[in-house]
């Protein structure tokens, strides 16, 4: 069963991911409100999806130390928690996709508008 | 004397359904790092198109941090599935902290190339822009 101090550790643990994907939401903000497109929407989309994923792991160990308390078996409390893994894994996903594809938005962007920063002859 | 050699089959049966329960609750949470690592692969194929289409620096630290990332989803399958050998070697809780703790240099690396790389291509197309 875990303690207090393994729910601190654990919570000190996620906070560098934490405070990383609210820098890129923050960074994604500041590029939308200086002119950005539908890159910047994608990023700030992965960021925020990425920082739910991140907050989700903390309610896993919730889950699995209240059903053991409940009296449920070990391995219904693992197949319930694997569920909930798997679902938090998806939205994950989802947000990685999302930012790997801001990441292509803006890479096919610079190569379909090189010319634009040249000057005219 | 024949009671007891009953008992003591019984036991390692038992034992046996018992380990047999645990490898198959590995196998089952095992499933979770699924959809990650194929978020990654996807990552991963789209950095290696982008780097062969003449991509910079940008691209090229895409492809490490994709790289690092899918290399940590793999690590942490292998640890999910040795855990049930760990647990057998009675560690302690603090070994075993320890030895998870092990894809945090890895992670850390990945997700340090991977915001170099949004910064970059971001900040660069900014330049363009300007």
């Amino acid at each position: 069963m875990m303690g207090i101090f393994e729910y601190l550790m654990f919570l000190l643990g996620s906070l560098p991911a934490l405070a990383l994907w609210i820098a890129v939401i923050i960074f994604g903000i500041v590029m939308l409100k200086r002119g950005g497109g539908r890159a910047e929407r994608f990023l700030i989309a992965g960021g925020s999806i990425k920082l739910l994923g991140n907050l989700l792991i903390v309610p896993s160990f919730m889950i699995m130390s209240w059903l053991l308390r409940m009296d449920y078996s070990v391995e219904y409390a693992n197949t319930v928690n694997t569920g909930y893994g798997i679902f938090r894994n998806i939205v994950s996903m989802a947000g990685i996709i999302c930012l790997i594809y801001a990441f292509w938005v803006k890479f096919n962007t610079r190569n379909t508008e090189p010319v634009a920063s040249l000057p005219n002859n | 004397m024949e009671k007891d050699n009953k008992r003591g089959a019984a036991g390692v049966l038992n034992l046996t359904n018992k380990m047999d329960t645990s490898i198959q609750v590995v196998e089952i949470s095992l499933l979770r790092y699924v959809p990650e690592l194929v978020a990654w692969v996807i990552g991963l194929v789209l950095a290696i198109i982008m780097v062969r289409q003449g991509g910079g620096k940008a691209e090229k630290l895409l492809l490490a941090g994709c790289s690092l990332m899918f290399l940590v989803g793999i690590i942490s399958v292998l640890l999910g599935s040795m855990t049930p050998w760990l647990l057998e070697q009675r560690i302690s809780a603090q070994e075993f902290g320890l030895i998870r703790s092990i894809s945090i240099i890895p992670s850390l690396a990945g997700f340090i190339c991977l915001i170099l790389a949004f910064f970059v291509r971001f900040k660069t197309k900014k330049q363009e822009a300007t």
